[in-house]
């Protein structure tokens, strides 16, 4: 369960960044850019899945995700927490059992054959569902989950997710606009923050890492992505 | 004939959200085109590889462009026996790319 400590959003999102980087979660690399799932050139890529090796720290984000939630939220404010296929399903199940709520899981699709189920676990109509992912970049595959979990009559109110990019302004309008605030620990800016701090890369390096942070559509253009984000 | 699916995969950077929806349109097209249903069902199995390899991973640019090259190779292959390839040739390409994706993952 959880602890009951609300430690200062500053210190969360700080701490989270250490986390990250002492885990080898955030790589930096221009010379040769990743590619996001929209087609956007990036010099940057985060993997908060190995986050789940680390019991002391996966523990302490999850305390931290409680009080993120208690805090915004409310204590009384949700039915059930969703765990989006498949990076959200660890993360979504340590949430539910600090914040001492039931748990389902999303499929990205639904079987196609059987019981065609695109949502494992127990939901009934009318419940309020906290939605988690590891992360949130453009907030995409949130709006699909979402909608799976609609046909079932249960409504996702709100979204939590480790890890938050930070850098496209729309993000939290589009899934204002599907009914959902989104919740948080880091960004980017955090990540940046603590990286300059610990002198963990080249002086060139995080000025690039900085001027796509800035503008990342006009970065990935010039480096072969995308030049426009999609709709 | 299939080109279509190139274009949709270059306007849009090769991404894994275009190569999704080039599974979908081929096997979409599949109702209206029973002439090219296992030529469409490869170009969507091979797209699906794709997002079934790259999705929640690490993708890098290197990786994106030497993908995108061995399915537009996989696509022209169909497209020109398709277009204007006798029954033999049709029959060919499509062993051809059923044994690529096979052995690509394998």
């Amino acid at each position: 369960m959880f602890p009951n400590t609300f430690p200062d959003r500053s210190v969360i999102s700080e701490t989270v960044a250490k986390m990250l980087l002492e885990v080898n979660a955030v790589h930096f690399r221009a010379d040769q850019p990743f590619t996001f799932t929209s087609g956007l050139a990036s010099p940057v890529y985060i993997d908060c899945r190995r986050l789940i090796s680390y019991p002391r720290i996966r523990s302490a984000i999850m305390d931290f995700g409680a009080s993120v939630v208690f805090r915004d939220v409310g204590f009384e404010q949700f039915e059930a927490v969703a765990g989006g296929e498949t990076a959200g399903i660890p993360f979504a199940a340590w949430l539910a059992d600090r914040l001492a709520l039931p748990m389902v899981y999303v499929r990205k699709k639904s079987k196609g054959f059987g019981r065609d189920a695109q949502i494992e676990g127990a939901l009934s109509e009318g419940q309020r569902v906290l939605l988690v992912e590891d992360l949130t970049t453009d907030g995409g595959s949130k709006l699909k989950f979402a909608e799976a979990v609609a046909k079932t009559g249960a409504r996702v109110t709100d979204t939590f997710a480790v890890f938050y990019y930070g850098i496209f302004p729309d993000t939290p309008r589009k899934l204002e606009a599907a009914g959902m605030r989104l919740h948080y620990l880091a960004t980017w800016w955090d990540i940046l923050k603590v990286a300059k701090d610990q002198n963990r890369f080249s002086n060139e390096t995080i000025a690039e890492v900085e001027r796509f942070l800035t503008e990342p559509v006009k970065w990935s253009a010039n480096h072969g992505g995308i030049s426009a984000l999609p709709l | 004939m299939f080109d279509v699916f190139l274009k949709e995969l270059n306007d849009n950077g090769g991404s894994v959200r275009a190569y999704d929806a080039v599974a979908r349109a081929a096997r979409a097209r599949i109702a209206t085109e029973p002439q090219n249903a296992a030529a469409l069902l490869l170009i969507s199995a091979a797209a699906q590889q794709f997002v079934d390899a790259y999705d929640d991973q690490p993708l890098t640019s290197d990786a994106a462009t030497e993908e995108l090259s061995r399915f537009s190779a996989l696509v022209a292959s169909l497209d020109k026996a398709f277009t204007s390839g006798s029954f033999e040739d049709q029959l060919k390409a499509l062993n051809e790319v059923a044994t690529v994706l096979v052995n690509h993952r394998a």
